[in-house]
């Protein structure tokens, strides 16, 4: 044999300790890199933070209900504020029971409305 | 690692080393040996060292808990927020902050201050010409020219290529309602520093990146108090008005404005504006005081309901005669005191239930503290030190202690909602913390009052069909010069929701309002300046709030509101205190 004896146990403990040695390298490299990716990700994911929290000021600067008020007058002037003698309960509509099928799910916090085909 | 690779390469020499001369014998065999055998033992410390070191990382990063995975890389992006936002309670973006560009100078770069003067001007005409020059030639390497840029702004002034400006970025705190709330929002300094209102409150909280705030005040209900109230101003030329939207089932405030207000996008432009008037200015808020006076007599049970009084006469007090506005000078029943505004009535009613009761229930409502609402700006009241007889009977009908409008409407909520008393909240979810101070009964016969009011007496402006109002006006002159001014007038009104069952308060205040056509040119009182905005107020909030309108025929209804008829005649009192 090429190596025997001790030469062949410091070889063999040379080779494993090259080999983590190479695994350790090769692991941190390997971090190091998705670290990269993950500040790359955290930054883009920053930026669309930031173009969301510009979208959403200006959605609130459009619908100010100033603004809004403003608009329907000016291209719904037939809108009229809703007077008490405008709202009707459901039952006050002559055969509402039929037209109408009012159930709460269980799965949602408000009365779900459902029409009849009838 | 550079030194790891070092110390490979020296190992590996050894070893290459060490193989040659092993191979290599020649003169002294046994010297070779003790030679080989004394590198060997060195290589093999070195080998077991530095692996004994690297097993002994590895089972510590493995076995042990640490933040070498969690911790963040240096090179990692800082976040730059420098605020939380704030929203209205359905949700609405009411602050927020934006990514913006500072403008600032390079005077030592500066090579024609003169020509870049002009330049600049024509991009921000506001600038002041002497300052700007001054600023372009100060020996410095960095003066400020604009804080917060337009993207419009920015573009000119890359387009001047001028190597002396540059530009900072910077977070800039946004208000996309301006003036809508400025009052409660407060503002913020340059430096992102809160200064007043929930700004200030919870600047360590918006700014340490916690959660953001959630207020109770609805964007819409603001919108619909502020214009109103705008409108009536206006109208009656008036110097200012407050309003207050306020659930009287826990004191959340729904809607709170103070007029005039500021944008605190720029609140150096309404610096005189910074008063709140709402929960930071006191008055002598008058006869709407009468709603508590009616049910702290109520309460007591010294007086009924059904009780008549002798308002024939005015009353003498010291060397002042108290008279009533709408002088009836009759015999008056609790209910009449009540619709006519009577402060002969109030005080002798009050009268009969005395000075020590009354005092106790003020400071049961709060009435005597200063405001308990987690804003900053909180009014002291101002009453009496020593609390007389004759104090007792101007306070009956609001004079001689002024509160905020804040402090009058959580008390009059604890009249109106079955008698517990809410500290107002501006924060959403926060859990309401009552204390009764009177019983159902007295809440029940006061609310019977107010709605007596608002169909046959001064509130009469109030009544909105199906929403079943009640209120109170009150009228009462500011004191100028050690004097009342006649013409210097705050006018209120106090209503309250479907008063059979109420869930809100609205209150108007109008201050100095002037005579006018919409006041058909006579005192522009509480009810004619109050009344109408409260009835337009609860006529648009009324379904935005979920209340359904009920029909004021109902048989229910009307024996719920029914005033009993008077009962006997008392005469402890003739007019003479």
């Amino acid at each position: 044999m090429f190596l025997s004896g001790k030469k062949l146990f410091i070889t063999v403990w040379i080779l494993i300790f090259s080999s983590i040695l190479f695994m350790i390298i090769y692991v941190s490299a390997q971090v190091r890199n998705l670290e990269k990716q993950i500040s790359y990700i955290e930054k883009k994911i920053e930026e669309e933070h930031d173009n969301i929290r510009e979208s959403e000021s200006e959605w609130a600067f459009l619908t100010r209900p100033e603004r809004i008020d403003a608009i329907s007058k000016k291209l719904l002037p037939e809108l009229k504020k809703i007077t008490a003698k405008k709202i009707v309960n459901l039952e006050t509509i002559p055969n509402s029971s039929k037209l109408v099928d009012i159930k709460t799910d269980s799965k949602e916090d408000y009365p779900v409305i459902r029409i009849s085909d009838e | 690692m550079q030194l790891l690779g070092r110390l490979l390469n020296c190992i590996f020499k050894y070893i290459s080393k060490l193989i040659n001369k092993s191979i290599n014998f020649d003169n002294s065999y046994e010297k070779t040996l003790k030679a080989g055998k004394n590198r060997s033992l060195i290589i093999k410390g070195v080998i077991w060292t530095v692996y004994s070191i690297i097993s002994l990382k590895i089972v510590l990063i493995g076995g042990f808990p640490n933040d070498i995975y969690t911790k963040k890389p240096s090179y990692a992006p800082k976040k730059t927020i420098t605020r939380e936002s704030i929203y209205d309670r359905n949700g609405t973006l009411v602050a927020d902050f934006l990514n913006s560009d500072g403008l600032y100078v390079n005077p030592k770069m500066v090579k024609d201050a003169k020509l870049l003067q002009h330049q600049l001007l024509e991009i921000f005409p506001n600038m002041n010409p002497d300052k700007l020059y001054k600023k372009l030639t100060r020996k410095a390497r960095f003066v400020w020219l604009v804080r917060r840029l337009t993207p419009k702004q920015k573009y000119s002034v890359n387009a001047l290529g001028d190597i002396s400006l540059n530009f900072i970025k910077a977070k800039t705190r946004i208000y996309p309602h301006e003036n809508l709330m400025s009052h409660i929002l407060g503002y913020v300094n340059v430096d992102n520093v809160g200064v007043s209102g929930i700004e200030k409150k919870f600047d360590k909280k918006l700014s340490e990146l916690e959660k953001p705030v959630h207020l109770t005040i609805d964007a819409r209900i603001q919108y619909i108090l502020r214009s109103e109230i705008l409108k009536m101003m206006k109208l009656t030329s008036a110097i200012g008005g407050t309003g207050i939207v306020m659930d009287v089932t826990n004191g959340e405030v729904i809607a709170m404005t103070s007029l005039p207000d500021f944008d605190p996008n720029h609140p150096n432009k309404g610096r005189k504006n910074f008063l709140n008037k709402a929960t930071h200015a006191v008055y002598e808020l008058g006869s709407t005081f009468k709603i508590i006076n009616s049910a702290i007599a109520l309460e007591s049970k010294k007086v009924s309901i059904r009780d008549v009084y002798d308002a024939t006469k005015p009353i003498k007090i010291g060397k002042f005669v108290i008279n009533d506005y709408h002088a009836q000078k009759k015999i008056l029943s609790v209910p009449e005191i009540f619709i006519h505004s009577s402060n002969i009535g109030s005080i002798k009613m009050i009268m009969d239930v005395g000075t020590k009761i009354q005092k106790e229930k003020m400071q049961e409502l709060n009435l005597l503290e200063p405001l308990d609402i987690i804003l900053p700006e909180r009014a002291k009241t101002i009453y009496p030190k020593y609390w007389r007889k004759t104090e007792t009977a101007t306070i009956s009908y609001g004079h001689g202690i002024s509160v905020s409008p804040l402090h009058l409407v959580s008390a009059i909520g604890a009249v109106v909602n079955g008698g517990t008393y809410y500290k107002p909240l501006f924060i959403k979810d926060q859990i309401a913390e009552g204390r009764t101070v009177f019983s159902s009964k007295t809440s029940r016969q006061v609310r019977k009052l107010m709605r007596y009011n608002t169909t046959n007496g001064s509130g009469k402006l109030t009544n909105v069909q199906g929403y079943l109002v009640g209120s109170k006006t009150g009228t009462a002159e500011k004191p100028k010069n050690g004097k009342y001014d006649k013409k210097a007038l705050i006018s209120s009104l106090v209503a309250s929701f479907p008063i059979h069952n109420p869930k809100y308060i609205v209150y108007i205040l109008i201050d100095e309002p002037k005579p006018s056509p919409i006041t058909n040119n006579l005192r522009p009182t509480g009810g004619w300046v109050g009344a109408p905005v409260a009835a337009k107020v609860i006529e648009q909030i009324a379904p935005i709030l979920d209340i359904y309108p009920v029909d004021e025929n109902n048989p229910a209804i009307k024996r719920a509101m029914k005033i009993p008829p008077p009962k006997n005649t008392k005469t402890k009192i003739n007019g003479q205190i």
